[in-house]
């Protein structure tokens, strides 16, 4: 969910990219990249829509949160925020009690196995304080009353790139790769108070693992774990057995080339007063304003003669 | 000799303002009038209602959304016999003016019983000279049209022809929905009288069956029309275009009423219930006061007409005009206001305020909507304090003087 | 021996990729066209058209039923399931940012450059699923598809101008008509994120072929750029789908940055010196070159237009040269390919405007007017040729802005000519609802220019309905001039399209309330509502009494 087209707007300098450090090392952006909500579709109600899932049957499949009991999730929010709320789109705030709410729905409905939830905002640590359902694992930038600042400016782009919490996040995980052993563990004990100017904190007591046993790979690096199931007896007589046929369509090569273009029956047309279809449409519509008048009149003289 | 100078008086100044008016809306037609969103509502718009005609005369259904709200009656009138170029425009409203400023007289001379009185120059005047009444009459406003048949259908009350005036009214609610209101109170005028009697009332000992047949002939003109109009517009639409516009309220644009910046700022879950809400406190008002002013209809309606002056959906300036011009139809009761000074300077202050916040807000940009929402909000308040004044007035009327030593309150 | 085995499957692979495409009824062509502006920036457009042979679109009343199992080689499936979905002829998606400069660029290769997003369909009436729903499936589901906010062109932004958007391929005859549904998102952003879904529709995605030029830091950084999808339908050839990327590069910008010295991500050029900054490669444009070929392509074809009376240097040489058009058919010998374009005497730009514009017609239309109650539209046309020219003329306004068709004037030289307007159709907005549809034939005198204008009322919408950014204002989506031939508007039986001029969006200034006082607003005018209310219920309930004024401290009441 991106509220606002950085990498291309026209401000800036390095069309579609976005940078993860001044020195334009790290185009975060990439050549590949999917946003499935952007611009005015980042609500609030939309975010707690997709997490909860009840979306609108014709949302379609990529903008769901397709995940089950087996799936880890990541949710990483930064913006503008305060105490317990964070700024969406200029106009709305969502509070730490709606993100609890939501990841309660979503335990209950089993849309999770684990989730890892990191915020960078100011005062983000509010943010998790009011979680409450199980294997929620939440990690902030800054404490309340302390704010989080952004990294060193880019004097091309002349803004600053990136926030410094999320910085060195980034630079320890670019550290890692999918084969790692890394742990959160490992994670939350890189943080450095002194380079991120805030003090960042983690709440695990919903979460069931000890910190060194889970792997940063459980919810980075997409590292699938394979369960072996026996054989399953193929069915019978179902139609569409996955077999993939030849479309079966009909060609009609006795279409000729003329084809039926329509006109909408209600749009109106003023069409000139030549015509004659036309003349009796203009007849009648001032028929129909005398026909008015008159009855009008009529009733004009029937109250006149009481 | 003497008899005849008021009439001739009353006939000299009031040829006088017709022609001076007629003089100034031809001399000095300001284009920017057109636009003021005090003189005209989205109901009564001189542009919409051209816009309507244009679409009319080329075969497109007026109702077929747009901007056009008027009834499909005055489509019909404007597209046929009466005038909707600039210059016929002007001389029909000032036409309607100067009788809708007749009227007012005659409903005076009705009250006081003479065929003449030397007020009859100053009543005229007054309606004709009353900025909020002939500012929305310079903006071609078709709420002045509406004041017109509601004077007219008040006079012909007065003058015991209820067949007429039940027409008029009629005609008056096809254009205006909300004027159902003076049904009532016009019945009741109709089977009792239009004299004063504020100072002694007596209870209405006459029979109210005999507003029955009235009902129905009112229920047989506004069939009628219903069914003109719906042959006029061709459809069914545009009842949903122009009463369902006061009812849904779907153009929200600025005015000097209360339910526009209301119903902005509404969320979409409860804008239907306030929407009923606020029609009903319209009607709620009906049946009190006429039954407070059983004894006196005429006054009953004029305080209904203050009533809709200040809770209207779409109301213009010219709608609390006629409630303060009508005043002058009462001077029995002017001894007995209490705030008549607060009142006129709400007034004052509210008409200097609405055109200038509303023009900060939206050619200047340098005020926000909160001003002029401000401005109605006391145009509000000075209108009830008129409306407020003008019902203690005429219920305290009733006591009598007052006397040393002693004061009158309710409780 | 391992390098050997793996040359030898990859030869494999694409021998049976090229012999299945061969045997099998679809086919994917792919061209690269490139021109060289009056103003020496660059146009290139991508084309890469994927048909399905003896294929008919999907009729509507086979909707309810399940659809037969969809097999491709090339042919996009993610899209090919919508198309079936709900039954759609022919349909065209459009994405561009920028304003395209008619008289200086002429025409662009494909006609919807209008800025923003602009989806139009044909879809025919009858099945289960009425017109309204199955626009309303397909809009989502191309939201899905191409990371944007298509579902957002809803009842608010849908017109039907079937006399302008004629069908570019044909219409089957079925016993219902096919009706267009036409909207527009003139905000809509462009950016990597729809490209990605783009390239993955072809069969080559970015690896292999021209589509590996495509590289968004350098597409979105062009003066402008469009990305358009277009499925058409022929009787004698199948469904035709036709994705298009056009951009207008500057390679002036381009070599000035390099030549300061501005860390770009540049590889430096592997040409010698460049004495003109107007000259061009596909390093300089795209920082790329075609590495491989797209094995799965029938045909794989580079354009260059060349200059008429200026010298210029291409390399390598074209395969073939014919009326003004270099041609490079690319074949596994051709790669790695860079097409190198040099002007060798100094390019000069055109100092004073060209007295013939490259389009018949020039249009400039604004807004004008101070007030946020309402404005004017106006519009100018201006006719280069030296006959007079007709053409259709369509607005498609949302609510937010009221037109009043009574005040539509046009004025040749101040002097008003109301012959020159004609066949006016018109379907007005409905607030809060459906948008404004303006078809006019206009006619535009031999090297005259006519102004039309039309006074407008901006609506005041709800608290709910103004966006985020509420100070910004609204876009307004472009109007469409399409200037007709021999008096007639191209019909859908002939082979060239309709040739539409796109106007540049604008901005629309509405008032706005104050968002921080919905409950203070409700609070105050209940609490008005309620005090008179109160008053006036007060009085006409309560009895009067009389109250005898004592001088005694304790007053005696006493009735009378």
């Amino acid at each position: 969910m991106l509220a606002d087209d950085a990498a291309c707007n026209s401000r800036n300098k390095f069309a579609g990219s976005v940078y993860a450090n001044p020195g334009r090392q790290l185009d975060l952006y990439g050549d590949n990249i999917e946003v499935d909500y952007r611009g005015y579709e980042v609500t609030v109600e939309n975010f707690i829509r997709v997490l909860t899932g009840r979306v609108p049957p014709s949302l379609p499949r990529s903008k769901r949160l397709l995940t089950d009991s087996n799936s880890n999730i990541f949710v990483y929010m930064t913006g503008h925020g305060g105490n317990e709320f964070l700024k969406f789109q200029d106009n709305e705030e969502i509070s730490a009690f709606d993100i609890a709410d939501a990841f309660e729905q979503m335990y209950q409905k089993k849309r999770y196995n684990e989730i890892f939830f990191m915020i960078d905002t100011c005062q983000a640590n509010t943010m998790y304080s009011k979680f409450y359902s199980p294997n929620i694992l939440a990690t902030g930038s800054s404490v309340l009353d302390e704010s989080s600042y952004s990294h060193d400016n880019d004097y091309d782009i002349g803004v600053s790139v990136i926030d410094r919490y999320t910085h060195y996040v980034l630079e320890f995980l670019e550290g890692i790769n999918k084969t790692s052993h890394a742990s959160m563990q490992d994670l939350f004990n890189s943080y450095d108070v002194g380079k991120i100017h805030s003090h960042p904190g983690v709440r695990d007591d919903l979460f069931k693992r000890p910190l060194d046993k889970a792997l940063i790979t459980d919810f980075f690096g997409g590292v699938a774990q394979a369960e072996v199931f026996p054989p399953v007896e193929p069915q019978e007589g179902t139609p569409n057995s996955g077999e993939d046929g030849i479309v079966d369509v009909d060609v009609d090569l006795d279409a000729g080339p003329a084809v039926g273009v329509a006109n909408e029956t209600t749009r109106a047309q003023m069409s000139s007063p030549d015509s004659i279809h036309s003349w009796t449409l203009h007849a009648l519509k001032e028929l129909r304003a005398w026909a008015c008048l008159a009855v009008v009149g009529i009733l004009v003289a029937f109250s006149w003669s009481r | 000799m003497q008899a005849y100078l008021p009439a001739r008086q009353f006939g000299a100044t009031f040829t006088a303002l017709a022609a001076g008016r007629l003089l100034l809306a031809l001399a000095w037609p300001l284009d920017s009038l057109l636009y003021d969103q005090q003189l005209s509502s989205p109901l009564t718009s001189y542009l919409s209602l051209q816009e309507g005609l244009y679409l009319f005369s080329n075969g497109v259904d007026p109702y077929d959304g747009g901007s056009f709200r008027h009834s499909p009656l005055l489509l019909s009138f404007f597209s046929t016999i009466l005038p909707s170029s600039r210059i016929g425009a002007q001389l029909l409203w000032t036409l309607a003016d100067s009788v809708s400023a007749l009227c007012l007289v005659t409903i005076w001379r009705a009250r006081q019983r003479v065929p003449y009185s030397s007020r009859d120059a100053m009543i005229a005047s007054l309606y004709l000279l009353n900025p909020y009444l002939f500012m929305p009459s310079l903006a071609l406003s078709t709420s002045t049209l509406e004041n017109t048949l509601t004077l007219v259908s008040l006079a012909l009350a007065c003058r015991q022809r209820p067949s007429q005036a039940l027409l008029v009214l009629s005609f008056l609610t096809q254009l205006s929905l909300s004027s159902i209101l003076l049904l009532p109170p016009l019945l009741l005028l109709l089977i009792t009288d239009h004299l004063s009697h504020l100072a002694s009332p007596k209870s209405f000992n006459g029979s109210l069956k005999r507003t029955l047949p009235l009902l129905g002939e009112f229920s047989l003109y506004f069939v009628s029309l219903t069914f003109a109009s719906t042959v006029s517009a061709g459809s069914w639409k545009w009842m949903l275009q122009t009463w369902g516009a006061s009812l849904n309220l779907p153009d929200l644009s600025p005015n000097p009423g209360m339910w526009w910046y209301f119903f902005t700022e509404m969320f979409d879950h409860f804008r239907p219930f306030f929407l009923m809400v606020f029609s009903v406190h319209l009607l709620i008002y009906v049946a009190p006061i006429c039954i407070k002013f059983q004894h006196d209809p005429l006054y009953a309606a004029f305080i209904l007409l203050g009533t809709l002056a200040t809770f209207k959906p779409y109301p213009t300036l010219s709608d609390p005009g006629l409630f303060l011009t009508m005043v002058t139809l009462f001077p029995e009761v002017y001894p007995y206001f209490r705030h008549p000074i607060v009142t006129a300077l709400l007034h004052l202050h509210a008409s200097l305020l609405l055109p200038l916040f509303n023009r900060l807000w939206l050619t200047q940009g340098t005020g926000n909507a909160n001003f002029f929402y401000a401005s109605t909000l006391v145009f509000a308040c000075s209108n009830g304090a008129a409306l407020v004044d003008c019902i203690w007035a005429g219920l305290r009327i009733a006591i009598g003087e007052d006397k040393e030593g002693y004061h009158v309150v309710q409780e | 021996m391992r390098h050997w085995l793996r040359v030898s499957l990859h030869l494999c692979i694409s021998l049976t990729y090229v012999l299945c495409t061969e045997a099998s009824n679809e086919h994917f062509h792919e061209k690269l066209s490139l021109r060289s502006l009056r103003d020496g920036k660059v146009a290139s457009t991508f084309t890469f058209t994927t048909v399905l042979n003896g294929v008919e679109p999907r009729h509507p009343e086979t909707l309810g039923s399940k659809d037969a199992s969809q097999h491709y080689n090339v042919f996009p499936l993610a899209l090919g399931q919508v198309l079936r979905e709900y039954g759609v002829t022919e349909l065209h998606l459009s994405m561009n940012a920028g304003k395209w400069n008619y008289e200086q660029w002429g025409y662009p290769d494909e006609l919807s450059a209008g800025t923003g997003a602009e989806l139009w369909v044909w879809m025919g009436e009858g099945g289960p699923l009425s017109i309204e729903q199955r626009w309303d499936g397909l809009r989502n589901a191309l939201s899905g598809l191409f990371c944007a906010s298509l579902a957002t062109m809803d009842e608010q932004r849908t017109t039907s101008p079937s006399m302008t958007f004629i069908p570019e391929g044909a219409l089957p005859i079925w016993n219902r008509p096919h009706l267009l549904r036409h909207a527009s998102l003139p905000s809509e952003h462009v950016c990597t994120e729809n490209l990605t879904p783009f390239l993955k529709l072809l069969p080559c995605k970015s690896f292999s072929g021209i589509a590996s030029l495509l590289n968004p830091h350098r597409l979105f950084d062009s003066d402008w750029h469009g990305m358009g999808i277009h499925v058409l339908w022929h009787p004698d050839k199948g469904v035709e789908i036709r994705l298009a990327f056009q951009s207008v590069s500057d390679p002036l910008r381009v070599s000035r940055s390099k030549r300061r010295g501005m860390c770009l991500s540049l590889k430096p050029t592997q040409s010698s010196s460049t004495k003109s900054p107007q000259d061009w490669s596909f390093r300089s444009l795209f920082n790329r070159q075609i590495d491989r070929q797209c094995p799965v392509a029938r045909t794989s074809t580079i354009e260059v237009a060349l200059p008429v009376n200026e010298a210029y240097s291409l390399e390598p040489s074209p395969s073939t040269v014919e009326l003004n058009v270099a041609r490079f058919y690319m074949t596994n010998e051709s790669v790695p390919l860079d097409i190198n374009f040099r002007w060798p005497a100094e390019f000069t730009y055109p100092v004073n405007p060209p007295s013939q514009s490259l389009v018949p017609l020039s249009v400039q239309r604004t807004l004008r007017g101070s007030s946020q109650a309402h404005g004017q539209v106006s519009v100018h046309l201006r006719n280069h040729l030296d006959e007079s020219v007709q053409a259709m003329y369509l607005e498609t306004m949302p609510w937010l802005v009221l037109f009043y068709l009574h005040t539509l004037q046009i004025k040749l030289d101040d002097a008003p000519r109301d012959d020159l307007i004609s066949n006016i159709s018109y379907i007005p907005s409905i607030l809060h609802s459906r948008p404004t549809t303006l078809q006019a034939l206009i006619t535009v005198p031999p090297k005259a220019t006519i102004r039309l204008t039309m006074d407008v009322t901006k609506a005041f919408l709800r608290y709910t309905e103004h966006p985020p950014d509420a100070q910004r204002g609204w876009d307004l989506p472009p109007a469409v001039i399409v200037p007709l031939v021999n008096g007639t508007l191209r019909g859908p039986a002939q082979p060239s399209l309709g040739s539409r001029i796109y106007t540049p969006i604008l901005l629309v200034d509405l008032a706005t309330p104050d968002f921080s006082m919905p409950y203070n607003v409700i609070i105050f005018t209940c609490t008005v509502l309620a005090f008179l209310f109160g008053t006036i219920f007060n009085l006409l309930t309560r009895k009067f009494v009389i109250v005898r004024l004592t001088l005694n401290p304790g007053c005696t009441v006493h009735d009378l």
